[in-house]
């Protein structure tokens, strides 16, 4: 039991919020925390495939390697991440110390703002909007993760990505047995590149559960809010003055998924039926992020520099080869084709030239691919 | 053109949130004030529509990676839009508004828990109990080797979720006839409405088989003792036989 609480405390909390304080800088605040939660989250899935996939190809008994070497990477990386922030958050005291002592009279009046809120609840219509809108769309999410737990839903793809996560966890393999049926075959290129079991075959080492466990009942208790919290903060980025409205843009999000299965291809039947799947990951979080990312590069009020949001697009395209083969040129083409836009709308080229060179993973990648294959 | 028309059709299905995205995107085109809501949503989108309706497009990516050309929809970030979209439409009316467009939402759509294939846990592997039971009535034990059982259609897919020390001669490969796997003739044998115990008997050693597994709804024409199938579980609906001739090397 302790290895499990330590074990995905570590991969899902500890570890994401570690990178993300490296990427993402800014006041402490709880909003820039879900920002670096978020980031930390992908730069962790990003740095799994940059290790995994020359591991890989080694062959034989090489998942011990890359459980050791991807907790090493994770482990140097997180404790640099809080260093980091804790020195900000000194130099930010000392900052202070030195400079004005008393808080700012916006300050004093925001802190009372925010106690004073729910006093005024009785008699603000709005103010009972945002907090009805609030709770209908966390019970909505909850909901959902409540289903994917206590629901199981079959997809026979799970007979191949489950079982290889299974086989790296039970036989130190990985991509070397057919999961069919247990009979040795060649390294399976196709599938190899693309390291979400590999993944979820790592959680499932690390925290001691066995690996459909950690696929179909602890893998969706995670990417489910982690998505939604994706769609909130792209929420935040559209609403903009209107954040009051963000509960709203959940709500309907919400629907959207629930009672968005119109058919077997859709990216909300992926999410809410075949979540821990590679494909679910890049048709939900791997292409939300992308907006996400986009909608800050693009973003007039964004001060200092951009590196850290362009640093996070690269690694956005890395989880999208992680999460299926395709699903690298289809992330190019969204990013190609969004810079695309915005420099002949902003009159500014050099945004295509960048979006263009965080696709240099993705082109790599589908080198190496067609290498291997050929 | 037809085909890409069919396949955006098979994305639709039985709703018309991509038709509602169109309409929202019509929308905020004429309404959305903020450029850059206007660049990452509107106009890529329109561009990514432009360009999955684009005939060479369509030729191209059935090149790449054939039969997956409806993932492209994917791109489109339909829920994202249709929400901001709605949010933006009932403006200040929001609980009069959020009930209209609820109702209209969920009218239109399919309520995502009432798929067929989605069914109560009956575990947290979230596969059959029955297949939990077999898998360990024949597990092999420590430093025993992996046994192979054969397995009917309906738990092939399920029982090397939960265990890899269990092998198959025959897997999921044999339920996709799109595939073009060659049939199987243990499988065929097995899935026959009347088995007959003998051909089963010599298949299993044929195959190195250690158990067979069969469903207690089926007839059997013979007798699987005489067979050397030897009857050691019942559970739920099905059998559990041993194969006697098959033996289980273990490490000294």
């Amino acid at each position: 039991m302790i290895q499990k609480a330590i074990g995905a405390l570590f991969v899902f909390l500890l570890a994401p919020a570690g990178l993300g304080f490296l990427a993402v800088p800014g006041k402490q605040t709880v909003r820039r925390f879900f920002s670096v939660y978020l980031a930390g989250f992908m730069m962790e899935l990003a740095l799994f495939q940059l290790i995994a996939v020359p591991i890989i190809l080694q062959k034989g008994f090489a998942f011990p390697t890359l459980v050791t070497w991807f907790t090493a990477a994770l482990l140097v990386f997180m404790a640099a991440g809080f260093v980091l922030e804790a020195v900000r958050f000194f130099k930010r005291k000392t900052g202070k110390k030195q400079g004005e002592m008393e808080p700012s009279k916006e300050k004093v009046l925001k802190k009372a703002g925010i106690g004073n809120w729910f006093a005024g609840l009785r008699g603000d219509r709005e103010k009972q909007n945002i907090l009805l809108f609030w709770i209908l769309a966390a019970a909505a999410v909850l909901f959902q993760m409540y289903m994917a737990y206590a629901y199981a839903s079959f997809d026979g793809d799970d007979a191949y990505y489950v079982v290889e996560s299974l086989l790296a966890d039970e036989t130190n393999t990985m991509y070397l047995i057919l999961p069919y049926t247990g009979l040795s075959t060649n390294l399976d290129v196709r599938h190899a590149l693309a390291t979400i079991p590999m993944w979820e075959a790592y959680i499932a080492r690390i925290t001691g559960i066995h690996a459909t466990i950690v696929a179909h009942s602890l893998i969706p208790l995670v990417l489910i809010p982690v998505t939604y919290l994706l769609y909130a903060k792209i929420g935040i980025r559209l609403l903009g003055k209107n954040t009051a409205k963000v509960p709203l843009f959940l709500c309907f999000v919400s629907i959207l998924q629930i009672w968005g299965n119109t058919s077997i291809y859709t990216n909300a039947t992926f999410f809410l039926t075949r979540t821990w799947q590679g494909k679910s990951i890049l048709c939900n979080l791997v292409i939300l992020a992308a907006v996400w990312i986009f909608l800050h590069i693009l973003s007039e009020e964004q001060r200092g520099s951009r590196a850290h949001w362009w640093l996070l697009l690269v690694c956005t395209n890395i989880v999208a080869a992680m999460a299926t083969t395709m699903g690298a040129f289809l992330i190019a083409v969204l990013v190609c084709l969004t810079g695309l836009v915005a420099a002949v709308q902003k009159r500014k080229p050099v945004l295509c030239i960048q979006a263009g060179l965080c696709c240099i993973p993705n082109i790599l990648y589908l080198l190496l691919y067609l290498f291997l294959v050929m | 053109m037809e085909q890409i028309f069919t396949i955006f059709r098979n994305f639709c299905g039985s709703g018309i949130y991509p038709y509602l995205f169109f309409a929202a995107l019509v929308y905020l085109l004429f309404t959305e004030k903020n450029k850059i809501i206007r660049w990452v949503l509107v106009d890529t989108s329109i561009v990514l529509t432009f360009l999955f309706f684009f005939p060479p497009f369509y030729r191209l990516m059935e090149k790449l990676d054939a039969g997956t050309y409806y993932r492209f929809l994917w791109l489109l970030p339909m829920t994202v839009v249709i929400a901001y979209a709605a949010v933006k439409l009932i403006g200040k009316y929001t609980r009069t508004g959020f009930v209209l467009m609820a109702l209209l939402l969920i009218l239109s759509g399919q309520y995502v828990y009432d798929n067929a294939n989605i069914t109560k846990a009956q575990n947290r592997f979230h596969i059959p109990d029955s297949v939990v039971a077999i898998c360990n009535e024949i597990m092999p034990e420590e430093g025993e080797e992996r046994i192979f059982a054969a397995f009917p259609q309906e738990l092939l897919q399920y029982v090397r979720q939960y265990s890899t020390e269990i092998q198959m001669p025959y897997g999921r490969e044999v339920l996709v006839p799109a595939w073009g796997t060659a049939p199987h003739p243990m499988y065929e044998e097995m899935e026959k409405q009347v088995i007959d115990a003998e051909a089963i008997g010599k298949m299993a050693d044929d195959y190195f088989c250690h158990y067979v597994i069969l469903n207690r709804g089926k007839e059997i024409d013979g007798d699987m003792k005489e067979q050397g199938l030897e009857l050691i579980a019942q559970i739920d609906a099905y059998d559990v036989y041993r194969n006697v001739s098959a033996e289980i090397w273990k490490e000294e």
